[in-house]
């Protein structure tokens, strides 16, 4: 990093925490702080919602995934634009027109305060682990760039988050969010733009395709039915539909941010906005990562792109075993390079025909040759560092520090750092909004002034981004960060969500029969880990049926003298 | 101080079970027929979406199709 690259990044915290300072000055009161007073246009919240699930990860691992594996990847946010549609058609109007905080307050009204509390702190549990693994992902960044220990670079994120967040409120967040979500796009264009850019001469959009083609890395949708695979077109459509259902209905980082709107409709515009535009957001960003893979065909990949990984394996005993299959990597790619020059000029010579074919297949073996190499590279780094290779992770900065000019590159590590701020930011401010609204004020001050709650409320803030700081520290040890915030998510989500059904579909439903339907949720979930194969992403479909089931038929067991009877709110509409 | 102390109290009532404020949320026969007409004034809106996302869908098949003649 030059001169100029430290000043456009320097000045991007600057600017955010300027910007919250300003915003800051419209907190008056809880409402303010956690509702924005209920007044913040539409377009601004879609796009925080859109940031906050677009974290730093969703920039660095899946274009790390689509490198290694193409864009199946994709098949995961498919069912987003029919999750939309439910939520806008039924959890939106019931949580708008309740006139409640959190998720979890309508509950309350719904059920009653047991399964308020137990949701909420189900949310307050799943959530502070996935803002540690979301401050984590920059941390990488940093510390391949400075060279610095990924302790330092998570204490200066974290710091700079927080205090931006507890001075400025949910308003700072989705304004800061607009903007940072804006320098995605920014940086998603800069990125694809420079690879573009650092191609030889001779080679162009068509090559990229094509080139892409030979190893089936523009492959986007899998027909095999195959539960224990993630990425196929039904675990997209059935496990992915019930993820975004309970992701963006029972999660407070996404409730709170279409409770800020000025109205029923614009709540729900914000999440036809992100119905529009998320899939083909995440199809540009993981067009990076096979533009990545079809530009490692001219410039020489490392063999490990995690330096600490390499580092490891050259300072053990073992160090000769990778220097041999680095050159066995270089003299194959260099093979490689010559038949891909070959191929492209081949093709354009004569569109077709047996030299063509000829030299696809002689790709394609350098490429099988160069896979098992790289594969041979990860298993030595696990066996010397007792740990899985998460070296996917480091794809992306690697390239950017390596070919991306001044002044660009500070931009592109800004909009890492937008990116997961911008979801940090949301998670923090929704942790803190659940533990102050559904613990703090329901069961210790119910009464106190709004100067003493908005107190509270930064505290709060101040905790979670501590919480979030002491899981960052140990995040390294999961494996591919986006599948390991996921993976957390869904051990919960489904169950929470079978929560909701129950209440928004079945009117019977009791507060008793939603509470125990709930552990049983959990508990199927769990044992279902343990014992099957079966992808996480069914987790979710799993956990909201046994909830549904149990808490269906619980709710029709007569009820005990004074319980579950009689309670204004226990059979909502 | 003696007056924001009031309004956390009077606040705190509103969020009582069965309060001015919590009544609010179980509506009357009229704002349920408004609510409903205007849930159903976004049914055309939701069909577009539904539209999108299964085309989104084909569309993604054909381009595997055909950047991808090997695949299933």
């Amino acid at each position: 990093m030059t001169g100029l690259d430290w000043l456009l990044f320097v000045l991007y915290f600057l600017g955010v925490l300027s910007f919250a300072l300003y915003q800051s000055r419209k907190n008056v009161g809880v409402e303010g702080y956690f509702l924005a007073n209920r007044r913040l246009p539409w377009w601004a919240i879609g796009l925080s919602v859109m940031a906050t699930q677009a974290s730093a990860i969703t920039f660095i691992g899946t274009t790390g995934q689509a490198f290694d594996d193409g864009m199946e990847f994709v098949q995961f946010y498919l069912a987003l634009p029919f999750a939309m549609v439910v939520l806008c058609a039924v959890f939106v109007p019931f949580f708008y027109r309740a006139r409640v905080f959190t998720a979890y307050e309508y509950l309350e009204k719904r059920f009653d305060p047991k399964t308020r509390s137990l949701t909420g702190f189900l949310f307050l549990l799943s959530r502070g682990m996935g803002a540690g693994i979301i401050l984590y992902a920059p941390a990488i960044v940093l510390s391949v760039i400075l060279g610095w220990d990924e302790r330092i670079t998570i204490t200066v994120m974290a710091v700079v988050t927080v205090i931006y967040t507890m001075i400025g409120g949910i308003t700072a967040v989705i304004w800061t969010d607009v903007v940072q979500m804006l320098m995605v796009f920014a940086g998603i264009a800069v990125a694809l733009g420079a690879l573009f850019a650092n191609l030889p001469a001779e080679v162009g959009v068509a090559d990229v395709v094509y080139m892409g083609g030979i190893q089936e890395m523009w492959r986007t949708v899998d027909l095999s039915w195959d539960p224990t695979n993630t990425y196929t077109l039904w675990s997209g459509l059935l496990g992915g539909f019930f993820l975004f259902l309970a992701y963006f209905g029972t999660d407070q980082s996404q409730v709170q941010r279409y409770l800020t709107a000025s109205s029923l409709r614009d709540s729900r515009m914000s999440l036809i906005f992100n119905a529009f535009l998320k899939v083909p957001m995440q199809l540009l960003i993981l067009s990076i990562g096979v533009m990545l893979f079809v530009f490692y065909h001219f410039e020489r990949p490392p063999l490990v792109f995690s330096p600490a990984e390499v580092a490891a394996v050259e300072e053990s005993p073992r160090g000769e075993e990778l220097r041999s299959l680095e050159e066995e990597q270089a003299r194959v790619h260099r093979e490689r390079r010559n038949a891909t020059m070959q191929l492209l000029e081949a093709r354009h010579r004569e569109a077709g025909g047996a030299d063509v074919e000829g030299w696809r297949s002689r790709i394609e073996g350098y490429d099988r040759r160069l896979g098992e190499l790289r594969e041979d590279a990860k298993s030595l780094v696990e066996e010397v560092r007792g740990t899985a290779s998460n070296d996917v992770n480091y794809v992306f900065p690697t390239y950017i520090i390596r070919y991306i000019p001044t002044g660009i590159l500070g931009l592109l590590i800004a909009v890492i750092f937008a990116a997961a701020m911008s979801s940090l930011d949301s998670e923090i401010t929704a942790l803190s909004s659940a533990t102050v609204v559904d613990f703090y004020r329901r069961w210790f001050r119910p009464e106190a002034s709004e100067a003493h709650y908005l107190l509270v409320s930064r505290l709060a803030t101040l905790f979670w981004g501590l919480f979030a700081f002491g899981v960052a520290l140990y995040a390294g040890q999961l494996g591919s960060l986006i599948e390991a915030v996921n993976q957390v998510g869904s051990f919960f989500y489904g169950s929470l969500l079978g929560v909701f059904l129950l209440a928004f579909f079945l009117p019977r439903a009791t507060g008793t029969g939603a509470f125990f339907g709930l552990l049983a949720g959990m508990a199927s979930v769990f044992a279902v880990s343990l014992t099957t194969g079966i992808s996480w992403l069914y987790y979710n479909v799993v956990g909201a049926a046994v909830v549904f089931t149990v808490g269906g038929l619980l709710s029709f067991l007569p009820p005990p003298p004074d319980r579950d009877s009689g309670s204004p709110y226990s059979r909502a509409r | 101080m003696m007056q924001e102390d009031q309004r956390g109290r009077e606040e705190a009532e509103d969020r009582r079970p069965g309060s001015r404020q919590d009544r609010r949320w179980k509506r009357t026969g009229a704002e349920r027929e408004g609510e409903r007409a205007e849930d159903r004034s976004w049914i055309r809106i939701y069909a577009l979406v539904v539209a999108y996302g299964i085309g989104m869908i084909l569309a993604l098949i054909l381009l595997t199709r055909l950047l991808d003649p090997g695949a299933p």
